[in-house]
């Protein structure tokens, strides 16, 4: 048995005072890509960022029918409670593995960290327990009111059928080592995602802070302070959506999800999450105006917003969409090669990494609030014009 | 015809209340009432009519059409019945002397109280004022409405609280008594403030007392009081604090007490650096916290805009955020900036403001980020000006903040490593007391140094008409800087042996017993004050979290990582060749190993870098005496800030198969004053930021706020300056050095007047060439939003060398007040900014000249630069059409300048 040593709440949640603000570097990446290169790229945003580190690799859970949960323990006194109360909603973990080797439980200060497979109940007990029969969507909100309940004693940070996030409070090579990661780096990732945290307070959240945040399969990575006074929070609240960590980063990874979701274009999701300056209105074809004028008064999207410095690389199914605040107070850099593109919140991460994957790029910094996005279909990586919606056209 | 001369003769004296200019419901009544007696009424104390109070009071907001302040004098030719007559040219004139008094224009400045030779003058609350309303909606509510309604801003200053803090009442001394007993203060060692320092690493400023001056600004401060200030800093053994206003170069011999602060106009030549006893970066305002500052400008004269390198006679800015530093993530890279900058010995504080909620959080953030010293800024007390209603949102005690932060840092484990201030409204030696007792290492006392001078807070700094000459320049000369420096000296002393009595009494020795000792009681109901004071013994020890590997390897000191990587340095050194050194930064070498390595080359006499695979590495240059430096690839962050007279180029290279671009990232070359920036490439955001003289090329475009506040020049005073050398001047000497340079002053003041004093800057202000800025923009957009926000004197050119449609973004030169953009091809009107206008063509002959002297140079530097085929295929196109046909070229310009502006200053040979 492994003996995790305990951790104690506030460091793991931040209890009461929650988790505070943080700064960060952020790499994405996507298409014919290697691991361990991108991963020395984001190396170089570390100078940023000393506590908490994470990675999402996305395909390394494909082609199996199952639910991988990572999930880590504050307490090893929790476990059995907790794995009990999935079975009590009919959720099968059917196998459970450890995912850290034990001597890194000597090294480090850390929760334990254990892999469930896991199957979802049968339709008949979905639909008495919440009035439908969508299994992602069951899971997914059996995951959101977990990690809310027990957020004290357990986190679950990875859900997804396909990708995997790794997180821990240290730094990233730490994690790298920790979950030892380089054994993926024979497999082939369509898509990845790094971050680098540095809070502004130590000791605290330490656990809950770090990123990726992952949710069945959204993930997001996000650097910035955001001013909008919770207003994201509320407009989620008023959809139904209920936040695990309840930082605006998750907000905001959970608003671009859910518009990309609801089949709006990039256009209106640019328009939605970073709005023009009045003046812009101007120069805006008339029915293009009507439609922005729609979209940024409808009375819950108006309150989506990233006003404050921020910088946002989302990964929701296979559609990877990163942007930056009008204002432009955080910097965002994007590479395109021949078969691959890099996001990253500075253009010294975006020309390293290509140049250790050995290929050459070309590197562009996109306007003050304007959307990218990309396709992933089987490592062939796509760019997507802003007209691009989900089920509209472009399938 | 010979003249006679002309006498006068008084027939009869009178003192007259000049009359509401309205009756009714706007009748304008006075908050005082100013009464002046006669030898009837108190004989004695009669007035004489010796016009000093028409002198002396300076205070007239409403009625500018009279000459003076409340008080004027008039003289009416009458004849013996007392008719008035035709004043005759000579001969003996019959006069009656009236003194008039303009009650509404009084603050109760006591000024004329203090100077009236028969004590004839009382100044008190006028009832009729105050009594209006009832207590809830008091006279000052409907005074405040009226005063709206008749189209006012509501603006004060000298703010000192609209609440009473419980800081006074309601506390036990916990004193040492039989049971603890402690030593005679009088005649034994005890409860000795005298021996601490700012600072906790490498930089330790020696404090002999722990009251500190705050941050003001020179300009919001008379001269006379900048150097009053300055000189009982210096006698009190206390660093100065600049403020945001630079200091004045007469007062250079001091530097090495000083320390500057950064505001987020970031004024100043910022040269000469090392001369200084630090640097601060101030993040936020005083008395408008979350906003903005801004600077009439009347108030900008000429010899401020010479001291902070803009435009004279220009309205300034101070944005709200400090642009190099949007939130906390970038702290730590201006702290290593300024670090490569200034090195281990100079000070790097932070000012910050206890207004924001998770304040023990950015206090933690601020140390972590390794700033040396954190000036807690509380709630009450500033001297800026503000609207009433930013006044009273006042942040959080100042005891409460000290404390507060004291335990968060005590938690976080870096007490040890950083000093606080903390300062807001402490008004005595027992306050001051409590501040340090609740955590802090050193109380700052701003207005206070002011009662020394005279001030009476009457709360009319902003107004320019200070009566005590305080913070009024034209005025300043009411202040005998060496007597009010020997008042404020008293002063702070006084309040240090109160402080030292009330530290014996607890059984305290040292400074450092006395901080953090929250040892006194406090049984009241301010909230605040019970959570620090009231809860019984705060717990001797708290939870600390241990310093990771990499925070503590980031918090040490240069020379110690400068050992660490003497091997490498010395390895890179061995390629040196004459007065060149190429180093291949191989994509991935560190930054400060690079800083390092290049200063240390520096030193030995290498003038020529050639930096090849340059990928990111960030402030490449700084600190760096080099006169050229040639970057192979992209430059990181804060490249080449702070630099003089250097010469960079940027080059695309290639590594591997990987291209790097030759650009430029965040706030590339910002506050800097080089001979030539050239990017060969694009930039990022906030180039050149706050630049105030050089040449910065851009073969491409940009992103948002290039050239934010670029200023107006380098003044030749400030090259003067720094060819001196003060290091070797006792205290005394440096005091004597200020009264020697402020003697020359004051003499020529006396002759000539202000006016003329300040005329004298007029010929270095001119002769000072203002920083420019071209970027060609590339094929696919142009330069973003927020181009050249609140310039001050600078100019910046787009040359759109592939016509784009729209070369430039929105709010475009948003607030410059002096200097120009020229922009070729389209733009919008409302694509503007606020308070600059579009001129659609530029034809004076000066400008065009100029434009085509710096697109020649432009394409003579990036013709060769071996930039992407696509761009210089567009280059070339253009490069042609301008050789062919310049004037063409020309015709396509447009320039943005402020609304009331039309001529440009332009540089040329
Ligand atoms: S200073 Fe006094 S005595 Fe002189 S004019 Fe004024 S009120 Fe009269
Ligand atoms: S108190 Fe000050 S403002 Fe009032 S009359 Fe006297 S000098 Fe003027
Ligand atoms: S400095 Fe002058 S104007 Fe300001 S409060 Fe003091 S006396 Fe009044």
């Amino acid at each position: 048995m492994v003996t995790a040593r305990e951790i104690s709440v506030e460091a793991f949640s931040g209890g009461e005072r929650g988790i505070p603000g943080g700064a960060c570097g952020l790499l994405a990446a996507a298409g014919n890509i290697e691991l361990l290169p991108l991963i020395s790229s984001a190396g170089c945003l570390q100078y940023r960022a000393r506590t908490g580190a994470g990675v999402t690799l996305k395909g390394i859970y494909r082609d199996q029918p199952f639910y991988i949960f990572h999930v880590m323990f504050r307490t090893e006194g929790k476990r059995k409670e907790l794995e009990a109360w999935f079975t009590s909603y009919g959720i099968h973990l059917l196998e459970r593995e450890e995912m850290v080797k034990r001597k890194f439980y000597y090294e480090y200060d850390m929760p334990r960290m254990v892999k469930y497979t896991v199957s979802p109940p049968s339709r008949e007990e979905m639909l008495e327990i919440a009035k439908h029969d969508d299994p992602d969507r069951y899971v997914t909100e059996r995951v959101m009111e977990f990690n809310s309940r027990f957020r004290d004693d357990a986190r679950i940070f990875s859900s997804s059928r396909d990708s995997g996030t790794f997180l821990t409070a240290f730094e990233l090579a730490d994690t790298i080592k920790i979950f030892e990661i380089e054994k993926y780096s024979s497999e082939s990732i369509d898509a990845l995602q790094v971050h680098v945290r540095w809070p502004t307070s130590a000791g605290r959240g330490l656990w809950w802070g770090p990123q990726p945040i992952a949710l069945f399969n959204i993930s997001g990575i996000h650097n910035g302070h955001l001013s909008s006074d919770r207003a994201n929070a509320r407009a989620l609240e008023q959809l139904g959506i209920r936040m695990q960590v309840g930082t605006d980063s998750e907000a905001i990874f959970l608003e671009v999800a859910h518009l990309v979701q609801e089949g709006y274009s990039l256009q209106e999701i640019e328009w939605i999450m970073a709005q023009k300056f009045p003046e812009e209105l101007l120069s805006m074809d008339e029915e293009e105006r009507k439609r922005y004028e729609e979209l940024t008064r409808h009375p819950i999207y108006s309150q989506f917003k990233m006003s404050g410095p921020s910088t946002a690389i989302v990964l929701v199914d296979d559609i990877l969409v990163g942007i930056t605040d009008r204002d432009h107070l955080r910097p965002f850099a994007v590479g395109e090669g021949e078969d691959f593109v890099i996001l990253a919140s500075e253009e010294r991460a975006v020309i390293s990494g290509a140049y250790y994957m050995g290929k050459d790029v070309s590197l562009f910094t996109p306007e003050a609030g304007k959307v990218v996005g990309y396709r992933i279909k089987e490592g062939v990586v796509e760019r997507l014009p802003l007209s691009w919606r989900r089920g509209y056209g472009h399938p | 015809m010979a003249t006679r001369e002309k006498v006068k003769i008084i027939r009869q004296t009178r003192i007259v209340y000049d009359p509401p200019k309205e009756l009714g419901l706007y009748n304008y009544s006075p908050k005082f009432r100013v009464v002046v007696t006669s030898e009837e009424e108190e004989p004695g104390h009669g007035c004489v009519f010796c016009g000093t109070c028409v002198r002396e009071c300076t205070h007239n907001l409403r009625h500018p059409e009279l000459p003076g302040g409340v008080f004027w004098m008039e003289e009416i030719p009458v004849d013996e019945k007392g008719n008035r007559i035709e004043e005759p040219d000579s001969g003996v004139v019959l006069v009656d002397k009236i003194l008039h008094i303009v009650e509404e224009e009084c603050c109760n400045c006591k000024r004329c109280v203090k100077y009236c030779p028969q004590r004839s003058i009382k100044v008190f609350k006028n009832p009729d004022h105050f009594d209006i309303g009832n207590e809830v909606t008091n006279s000052e509510v409907i005074d405040l409405n009226l005063a709206r309604s008749r189209g006012e801003r509501l603006i004060g200053s000298a703010h000192r609280g609209t609440v009473r803090t419980g800081m006074r009442d309601y506390w036990m001394i916990d004193a040492a008594e039989i049971l603890s007993p402690q030593r005679d203060h009088r005649f034994e060692f005890a409860g000795r403030l005298r021996t601490a320092t700012l600072g906790k690493r490498v930089a330790r400023y020696p404090v002999k007392i722990p009251i500190f001056d705050c941050n003001m600004s020179y300009g919001s401060n008379a001269h006379e009081t900048v150097l009053a200030r300055l000189i009982a800093s210096i006698e009190l053994g206390r660093p100065f604090f600049s403020g945001e206003g630079y200091i004045h170069p007469d007062m250079m011999p001091a530097a090495r007490h000083i320390i500057l602060q950064f505001g987020s106009g970031g004024f100043g030549p910022w040269v000469d650096l090392e001369k200084f006893a630090g640097f601060s970066m101030k993040y936020g305002q005083d008395a408008k916290k979350g906003k903005g500052g801004h600077l009439p400008g009347v108030k900008n004269d000429l010899e401020i805009a010479l001291i902070r390198c803009v435009e004279a006679l220009r309205p300034l800015t101070s944005p709200n955020p400090q642009h190099l530093q949007y939130s906390i993530e970038e702290l730590p890279m201006r702290v290593e900036t300024l670090r490569a900058l200034l090195g281990d010995e100079k000070l790097i504080g932070a000012d910050a403001y206890g207004t924001a909620w998770n304040f023990p959080e950015i206090v933690v953030a601020l140390a972590r980020a390794g700033f040396d010293y954190i000036t807690i800024k509380a709630g009450d007390g500033s001297t800026g000006a503000a609207h009433l209603t930013d006044l009273k949102n006042r942040g959080l005690n100042v005891v409460y903040l000290a404390h507060i932060a004291d335990l968060a840092l005590r938690e976080a484990g870096l007490r040890d490593r950083v000093s606080l201030i903390a300062e807001g409204g402490v008004k005595d030696g027992f306050e001051a007391m409590l501040v340090l007792l609740a955590g802090a290492d050193f109380v700052g006392i701003g207005m206070a140094q002011f009662i020394p001078l005279g001030c009476t807070l009457c709360e009319r700094c902003h107004t320019d008409q200070c009566a005590w000459g305080i913070t009024t320049r034209r005025y300043g000369h009411r202040i005998d800087p060496f007597v009010g420096a020997k008042r404020i000296v008293e002063m702070n002393r006084a309040w240090l042996t109160e402080m030292e009595g009330l530290a014996a009494g607890l059984g305290m020795s040292t400074h450092q017993d006395v901080v953090g000792a929250r040892r006194f009681r406090y049984h009241g109901p301010d909230p605040l004050l019970y959570e620090t004071f009231g809860k019984g013994e705060i717990s001797g020890q708290v939870e600390k979290s241990p310093l990771s590997r990499a925070q503590a390897f980031y918090l040490a000191p240069l020379s110690e990582k400068r050992e660490e990587l003497k091997g490498f340095i010395e390895r890179v050194l061995e390629n040196v060749c004459g007065d060149e050194l190429h180093i291949d930064v191989d994509v991935e070498l560190g930054s400060l190993p690079l800083n390092l390595a290049m200063k240390e080359a520096a030193e030995r006499g290498v003038r020529k870098f050639h930096l090849h695979r340059v990928c990111g590495q960030r402030y490449i240059g700084v600190g760096v005496k080099a006169e050229e430096i040639h970057v192979h690839g992209l430059s990181g962050n804060n490249s080449f800030a702070f630099t003089r007279g250097v010469r960079v180029f940027t080059y695309p290279d290639r590594a591997g198969k990987t291209l790097i671009p030759g650009d430029a990232q965040v706030a590339v070359a910002n506050t800097s004053n080089p001979k030539e920036i050239n990017i060969a490439g694009r930039v990022n955001d906030l180039f050149a930021s706050y630049a105030v003289s050089g040449r910065f090329r851009v073969a491409k475009g940009g992103g948002v706020r290039n050239l934010l506040l670029f200023k107006a020049g380098l003044p030749e005073v400030w090259v003067r300056e720094c060819e001196k050398d003060y290091s070797r001047l006792s205290d005394e000497e440096v005091v004597e050095e200020l009264l020697r340079r402020y003697q020359e002053r004051k003499a020529f003041l006396e002759e000539h007047g202000f006016d003329k004093y300040i005329e004298r800057y007029r010929k270095d202000l001119e002769e000072r060439v203002p920083p420019v800025g071209i970027f060609g923009l590339g094929p696919d957009r142009g330069m973003g939003d927020y181009f050249m926000e609140y310039a001050q004197g600078g100019i910046g050119i787009l040359l759109n060398i592939f016509d784009l449609e729209s070369p430039v973004g929105y709010y475009l030169c948003s607030g410059l007040s002096a200097g120009c953009a020229y922009i070729r091809g389209k733009v919008r009107e409302e694509q503007l900014g606020i308070g600059v206008k579009l001129v659609r063509e530029v034809r004076d002959s000066n400008e065009r000249k100029f434009l085509e002297k710096e697109i020649a140079d432009f394409i003579r530097v990036f013709e060769k630069a071996g930039m992407d085929e696509e761009y210089m295929r567009g280059f070339d196109r253009f490069a042609e059409r301008f050789a062919a046909k310049p004037e063409e070229i020309l015709d396509e310009f447009v320039k943005v300048v402020p609304l009331d502006l039309e001529t440009v200053r332009v540089p040329i040979a």
